[in-house]
């Protein structure tokens, strides 16, 4: 015991701090570093599929079910093991410091949903080892897993594993969305009332509902293909009256709002950099959340679009393609009220700034795309590159670009040095030049009518596929110098005190010395 | 606790070894579970004998992780009053967020029955096929449910006036009517006059060049029937028997006086978690048993 008033630093000490962590910002930054070393892993995936499809023929990969295995495989792991992911770790490691909490509401919960992480992950991993079907080990089928394929099209444990490891994640990141919604809705420093608290919990508050009322679906229709493949129902299978296409509406009613809850957060922490380096007070921030809301609410009942060529009711395709439409709405709200906020600002662009302005077109893109892949145009277009690019700008871009302007934002704030800003820099250009490098020629591939997933093609679509993985390998480059910068920062320790922007940022983060300690908010700050 | 010079009532918890070890049991549990479910498949030599016992153990583990946790936290709460009501309205979020999670849970299972049954095009049920009479076994359990609901109101009243001797015995009945539910759910299951799934049919791929692509369908389309009404009424009793250990708990828990009238949060997660199961059985005999039944001899 100390004397009062003092700071009392009672951190476990080692491995017991992270295996048995009970402090938001531990669990946060592990999930952070799976997030990065399951993104290093997906990226690899593509990095080498993009290698592939550079030539036309086969020249890495010895046959085309191999390509089909990591394509597979990289859906999964960059929307499972990455993304939401990172999102969740922003989540755990800044909504208590935002809304001034002293921690989770659940923090022990919070630390299961962490380690259901890795563990799901080594059960995905395990799927690479053993037989998936008759030809070969992994499993090759559409990263959905749509029956028929992934029932008695593999008929091998690979499936099983996958199955299993999408299980366990879906219940780390319910854990994950409960923890969040207990906490912003019951913690909030005193004063700070719904419409006062910031963008960011905000974002992840929405976007924890989005999780609550989608995930149990997956998890229901994941059970389902297991009681299809190993105990003799006939949930998916016509032959014994089921219907093979409620799997592809339960998971694309999962897997649409988990593309927004993946894109909000981003949204989140773009607001507090275009707030901060705007150099004027923030403009529409109820107006953001209110489209946040409507972006989510659409995005939660919109699964039809993915379903274009399902053949549906024509009532139900016209539902789905207003539906799908009416996404663009609160998307353009969303991006003229964030440039209305630089509009006439002196803004300060430091690295955070490039990459928040960074992700504003790839947004754009990203939604018009989704708008585009709707009803007719959404039917010829299914099942080509173009869907593999406007999901890539959706669920994989445009969230990277945001949670990289939030990593360089809140840097200082995690690890107390300052990241250096030219390396910050040249990181964002060259994931913005080849990110778009890499998935904007997709659109051109997919109209001209090239099938997404394949391994070889026709040498008429050679150039734009070249140029796809020049993108790919400029991008990778990019994420080289992510890491240098990080081993330049942590190694030449820069100091960053607690507030490094200057009046900008405001929030009650940087009233905290960086990095903060052990224990934080044993007073609670009052709002007024 | 290391409630230090905190000046708030949030409970900050201990270092906890419990998410950890049971993150890990489950995933000796689940990768146990698949590999007992392939048994035609080598697993760097596991002899087959041996596969059931490392899902049994995972699922062993992952359990004995969930009560020390819930031990944990009911010796927070009654030796070290963690509970305050800033953190009971935690709890009670989260009971809600759960009680939704369950919601869209059984939602999806049951999408399937309403499809077949309302979008199908064919007849519902399946031609050839009857479903259990609702009014013998079925209507016996919906009573024995009514009843565990009262008890479960009986018991709450019983701690909110402080009647301990009432509280025990209420909350007894209803954890042993909840019992015979579960009890009657599973007699009627395993008595259901028609089997698990597929009853032997199955798809089979065309052999001949021309059509690889392709499979013949040899089966019985009343396999759906099954599937579906085994799935959800077989999740239907597992989530019912976890609320029997609810029960269960709060029996021991009442015996232990640690329910009083200010602080009785797991008695009403218990009543909530069964409250919820009431309505949802409610819904599932009316819609399962009552309308497949009623359909089925409609004189189609």
């Amino acid at each position: 015991m100390t004397d009062a008033g003092s700071v009392r630093d009672d951190a476990p000490r080692t491995w017991r701090r992270y295996v048995y962590a009970v402090s938001h910002r531990d669990i946060g930054i592990m999930f952070l570093c799976f997030a990065a070393l399951a993104g290093i892993v997906g990226f690899a995936m593509v990095l080498s599929m993009r290698g592939e499809m550079m030539e036309p023929g086969l020249q890495i990969f010895r046959d085309s079910r191999r390509f089909c295995v990591l394509d597979t495989g990289s859906g999964i792991v960059t929307l499972f093991f990455c993304i939401l992911p990172a999102a969740v770790g922003f989540g755990y490691w800044l909504i208590p410091l935002v809304i001034g909490a002293p921690n989770l509401a659940f923090v022990r919960m919070g630390n299961l949903s962490f380690w259901l992480m890795p563990f799901a992950f080594a059960v995905f991993s395990l799927s690479f080892c053993v037989a998936g079907d008759a030809g070969g080990s992994g499993l090759c089928a559409d990263w959905t897993l749509s029956p028929p394929l992934s029932t008695y099209g593999s008929p091998g444990p690979a499936a099983d594993f996958v199955i299993a490891a999408m299980l366990m994640a879906a219940v780390s990141l319910l854990l994950a969305a409960v923890d969040f919604v207990a906490t912003i809705l019951n913690m909030r420093a005193p004063g700070m009332t719904l419409s006062k608290m910031p963008l960011l919990p905000w974002s992840l508050l929405i976007a924890s509902f989005l999780i609550v009322l989608a995930t149990p679906a997956l998890s229901a229709a994941l059970i389902m293909l297991l009681a299809d493949r190993h105990f003799g129902a006939t949930v998916f299978n016509p032959a014994g009256g089921g219907n093979p296409l409620l799997y592809r509406h339960l998971f694309w009613y999962f897997g649409n709002a988990a593309a927004w809850a993946s894109v909000l957060p981003g949204i989140g922490m773009v607001g507090h950099v275009v707030y901060a380096f705007s150099g004027k007070p923030g403009f529409g921030r109820l107006g953001i959340v209110y489209a946040m809301i409507a972006l989510a609410a659409v995005g939660l009942i919109g699964w039809g679009r993915h379903l274009s060529t399902a053949g549906m009711p024509f009532d139900l395709q016209a539902f789905f393609l207003i539906v799908g439409l009416a996404v663009a709405a609160p998307a353009a709200a969303l991006i003229f009220a964030l440039v209305a906020v630089l509009w006439g600002g002196s803004i300060s662009f430091r690295a955070p700034m490039l990459w928040a302005i960074g992700f504003l077109p790839v947004f754009a893109v990203g939604v018009l795309s989704a708008a585009a892949l709707n009803g007719g145009v959404g039917a010829l277009l299914h099942g080509s590159t173009f869907e593999t690019a406007g999901d890539g700008y959706l669920v994989v871009f445009g969230p990277a670009m945001a949670f990289f302007a939030g990593w360089y934002f809140w840097f200082p704030k995690f690890a107390g040095y300052r990241w250096s800003d030219a390396l910050a820099k040249l990181h964002c250009v060259l994931t913005f030049v080849g990110g778009n490098l890499m998935l904007f020629p997709l659109f051109l591939l997919g109209m001209a009518g090239m099938p997404a997933g394949a391994a070889d093609y026709p040498a008429v679509f050679a150039g734009w596929n070249h140029l796809a993985g020049v993108g790919a390998y400029i991008a990778a480059a990019g994420g080289g110098v992510f890491l240098i910068g990080l081993f330049e920062a942590l190694i030449v320790r820069r100091r960053a005190g607690a507030n490094p922007w200057g009046t900008g940022a405001d929030g009650l983060e940087w009233t905290l010395p960086s990095p903060p300690p052990y224990r934080t908010f044993d007073q609670l700050p009052v709002i007024r | 606790m290391n409630a230090g010079n905190a000046k708030h009532d949030y409970h900050l918890a201990d270092p906890s070894p419990w998410p950890f070890l049971g993150a890990l049991s489950a995933f000796i549990m689940v990768t146990g579970a698949v590999i007992g479910l392939n048994g035609k498949f080598d697993f760097i030599g596991i002899p087959p004998f041996v596969r059931p016992w490392i899902f049994g153990g995972g699922a062993v583990l992952t359990l004995a992780s969930l009560a020390g946790w819930w031990r944990d936290v009911i010796v927070e709460s009654v030796r070290y009053g963690e509970h305050k009501p800033v953190v009971k309205l935690s709890f009670r979020f989260s009971m809600v967020l759960f009680l939704v999670i369950e919601t869209v849970f059984f939602a999806a299972l049951t999408t399937i029955y309403f499809g077949s049954a309302l979008f199908g095009g064919a007849a519902w049920p399946p031609a050839g096929l009857i479903p259990p009479d609702p009014w013998r076994q079925p209507l016996l359990a919906t009573l024995v449910m009514a009843l565990s609901v009262s008890a479960a109101v009986w018991a709450r009243r019983a701690v909110c006036r402080g009647d301990k001797s009432g509280a025990v015995l209420a909350i007894s009945a209803a954890a042993g009517l909840s019992a015979i539910f579960v009890a009657l759910l599973i007699y009627g299951l395993a008595h259901a006059p028609f089997g698990f799934g597929f009853d032997g049919a199955r798809m089979v791929p065309l052999a001949d060049p021309a059509h690889v692509n392709m499979v013949s369908l040899i089966g019985a389309p009343s396999a759906i029937f099954s599937s579906v009404f085994f799935l959800v009424l077989g999740f239907f009793a597992l989530r019912s028997v976890v609320g029997v250990a609810l029960w269960t708990v709060a029996v021991f828990r009442a015996l232990a006086g640690h329910l009083t009238p200010e602080r009785h949060f797991g008695l009403t997660a218990a009543a909530w978690y069964w409250y919820f199961g009431a309505a949802l059985w409610l819904f599932l005999y009316i819609s399962i048993y009552v309308m497949g039944y009623a359909l089925a001899f409609s004189g189609r």
